[in-house]
């Protein structure tokens, strides 16, 4: 088990991160609360050591992607709408950047994972192929298609994504 | 358009309500017992799967090792039958070495008997009765470790001497053992084939296999060969006399 220092730093460095996954993916603050304290008390409890800070962050965002969607797998809580995210949206965002993240969260699910680690957090498709579990052709492949959906909601040149 | 999801994200924060919620409900965490005692599962598995392998390994080691044979009885009249004892001189196994010796065990509680025991059960069947006459040799051969072998041999004797009947008690090495059974033959059997075919080498364990022990004895004795040696006492008790051949070891008992 990890000491409680590490967990409490790792909550200041990574928490927007985590606060991100969860927002793409869940419906409310309330579930998005749950996943976010879960991921960061798995990370307590794994035991195993990290070869350095980008396997750490690797480790942390594929728990959160993987405890949303458990999290998700209930049906009830699937099929919910997510006007709560909406309205979170409208209170925090600026009204510029409200309109991207209404297009990102309106993706299916497959797509909205590859969008945030490539556009977001910079990763490679190789990269996210490693995080997700998924093989290269398909992280490009799901990439192109993401990008597709977002160019047809909000317009603008494709290949300038 | 790439910039635009990267500044629309930056607009979402973790606020500080939410981490200083997580930091509380993770110094809950430390405190809680059960938490702890939940997480030891791989460490308790692994050591619970050790345990159990360890204790199967010792099971089956100890199951064979009170189980395997390491003494042998063979009785031997016109019914052949030999007794496997274990490292506790207990029967493990009574093997019948002809139809008549089949008759006598049948029906006759001797596993797990002490074998002074189980060669009380044996001789004082109503069915080994029926061969035990007045011209009949009831021969004990004993093959066991040497460490066992004199102990076995004095039970032996005490059994001799109360059988009643005209009985001689021999002891052999354990090496001749797995050559009887080739044969067929009960090691007191196979014993006397070995004896019978230094005088006379057209004879095959098949025709032991059908021969009673006295007969077996008249062709050695007819060889000139005293087998009898009642006359010799080379150290037995007094009731008792004894002929001692290389590692071979005969008694006489009366």
């Amino acid at each position: 088990m990890r000491s409680e220092q590490e967990v409490i730093n790792a909550v200041d460095k990574y928490a927007d991160m985590v606060k991100h996954v969860c927002f793409y993916h869940l419906k409310n603050s309330t579930d998005a609360e749950d996943v976010f304290q879960n991921v960061f008390l798995k990370y307590m409890l794994y035991e195993k050591p990290f070869n350095d800070d980008e396997h750490e962050k690797a480790w942390i965002l594929r728990v959160a992607i993987n405890s949303c969607k458990d999290y998700l797998d209930d049906f009830f809580r699937r099929n919910k709408v997510p006007l709560e995210v909406l309205n979170e949206i409208a209170a925090e965002v600026p009204e510029e950047h409200r309109e991207v993240l209404e297009a990102v969260l309106s993706l299916p699910v497959k797509y909205k994972d590859v969008i945030y680690l490539h556009y977001y957090e910079g990763y490679s498709a190789v990269e996210i192929g490693k995080i997700l579990g998924k093989k290269e052709n398909t992280v490009y492949s799901l990439l192109s298609r993401g990008r597709k959906i977002l160019k047809e909601k909000l317009g603008g040149d494709e290949n300038g994504w | 358009m790439a910039g635009k999801i990267h500044n629309a994200f930056d607009n979402i924060k973790a606020n500080s309500q939410l981490k200083q919620a997580t930091k509380q409900f993770i110094s809950e965490k430390y405190n809680d017992k059960t938490l702890l005692v939940r997480r030891r599962p791989v460490l308790q598995k692994r050591f619970a799967i050790i345990c159990m392998a360890l204790i199967i390994v010792a099971g089956v080691n100890g199951y064979l090792w009170v189980k395997t044979p390491v003494s042998y009885i063979s009785i031997d009249v016109n019914p052949s039958i030999e007794l496997a004892l274990n490292r506790f001189d207990r029967v493990v196994s009574v093997t019948a070495y002809n139809s008549e010796g089949e008759e006598v065990i049948k029906d006759l509680p001797l596993k797990g008997k002490i074998y002074t025991s189980a060669i009380d059960t044996i001789v004082e069947s109503k069915t080994m009765n029926i061969y035990l006459t007045e011209n009949s040799e009831l021969i004990f051969t004993i093959a066991a470790q040497s460490s066992h072998e004199s102990k076995i041999n004095t039970g032996v004797k005490n059994r001799c001497g109360h059988t009643g009947h005209n009985s001689q008690s021999v002891t052999t090495d354990t090496g001749i053992v797995q050559d009887a059974h080739n044969c067929g033959l009960s090691i007191g059997k196979y014993y006397a084939y070995l004896q019978l075919v230094q005088y006379d080498d057209t004879i095959t364990t098949d025709d032991c296999h059908n021969m009673s022990m006295s007969e077996i004895q008249r062709l050695i004795t007819g060889h000139g060969h005293n087998t009898d040696n009642t006359d010799t006492n080379n150290g037995c008790s007094s009731d008792n006399s004894c002929i001692t051949e290389g590692h071979h070891h005969e008694e006489n008992h009366e």
